[in-house]
């Protein structure tokens, strides 16, 4: 009984009449994988241009800074030499100074 | 020209053989999605989509299976997904006004034997509404594309002996559905 069913059920699935296709379809179809091909070249160079010119501005800062440090920048100024002083320390060593310092202190010399 | 050549061809970038191959298979997975969704505009874009995606994926097209079933896996898989977001069901109404004729290939001899065949597809086509989507499909790749058990099982991702089991259930749902027009 069942199978005759499936049978009745087969052909009655069988002649259901399909649709005509859209027409165009085909040619819509194309166009939109065309369009996607485009899209990606599209992303690749949304993405290089931003990441070429972050590299290029990031070259440029370290180039412009070994240009300062070769040619442009003063050296570096020792001011002990300037100035003429001998210790950075407040007193000289061994003076009184340092001994009424360590005192003051409370006879801690570290 | 082979479906296979066709594709060949697509993959070294011929453009043309694709577009062949558009023209021979995009009226029949068309009217695959007009079943599984109910709706004319969401089955051409869903048509649009199908193809877009074969294309893409036409670098991982190997030859265990057809083409053709390449194909319909990637159909089954938007139209599921498709089923899950919105459900429109299939309407014989919808169908005529697309211009659909219910009455063609009917072997009715008489108006009232016509006039009952367009009320029995009407009832089978309301009947595969309320099936699962996926069962749906499955009827619809046996019976109507006439796909094997194997085809079928490639093109949905299922093993043969589950889609043996979805066929024999979809079956008896319908079966249960249109009992009083298979009385008799």
């Amino acid at each position: 009984m069942r199978s005759r069913d499936f049978d009745i059920l087969t052909r009655i699935h069988s002649g259901l009449p399909e649709l005509e296709s859209v027409p165009g379809l085909a040619d819509r179809i194309m166009a939109r994988i065309e369009a996607e091909e485009k899209g990606k070249t599209g992303r690749f160079w949304r993405v290089l241009v931003p990441a070429a010119a972050a590299v290029f501005i990031l070259l440029g800062i370290r180039i412009g800074t070994q240009i300062m440090d070769t040619w442009i920048r003063e050296p570096a100024v020792n001011h002990s030499e300037v100035t003429g002083l001998e210790y950075l320390e407040d007193y000289p060593p061994a003076s009184f100074g340092e001994a009424m310092d360590i005192a003051a202190r409370g006879g801690d010399d570290e | 020209m082979e479906d296979d050549i066709l594709i060949q061809r697509a993959k070294e970038g011929d453009q043309e053989a694709f577009r062949r191959f558009v023209e021979r298979y995009s009226g029949e997975i068309y009217n695959y999605f007009i079943r599984s969704t109910g709706s004319v505009e969401d089955s051409e874009d869903l048509t649009q989509q199908c193809f877009v995606n074969l294309y893409n994926s036409l670098e991982n097209y190997r030859r265990s299976a057809s083409v053709r079933t390449f194909l319909y896996r990637i159909a089954t898989n938007l139209a599921i997904s498709f089923s899950r977001k919105r459900k429109s069901p299939l309407s014989l109404d919808l169908l005529v006004e697309r211009g659909f004729d219910p009455a063609s290939q009917s072997p009715a001899d008489s108006p009232e034997d016509l006039a009952h065949a367009v009320e029995i597809r009407k009832a089978y086509v309301e009947a595969l509404a309320t099936l699962p989507a996926e069962w749906g499909l499955i009827l619809d790749l046996r019976v109507g594309k006439e796909m094997s058990y194997k085809e079928i099982a490639d093109a949905v991702g299922r093993s043969v002996s589950s889609v043996e089991s979805v066929l024999f259930r979809a079956r008896e749902r319908l079966s249960d559905k249109m009992a009083p027009y298979l009385e008799g």
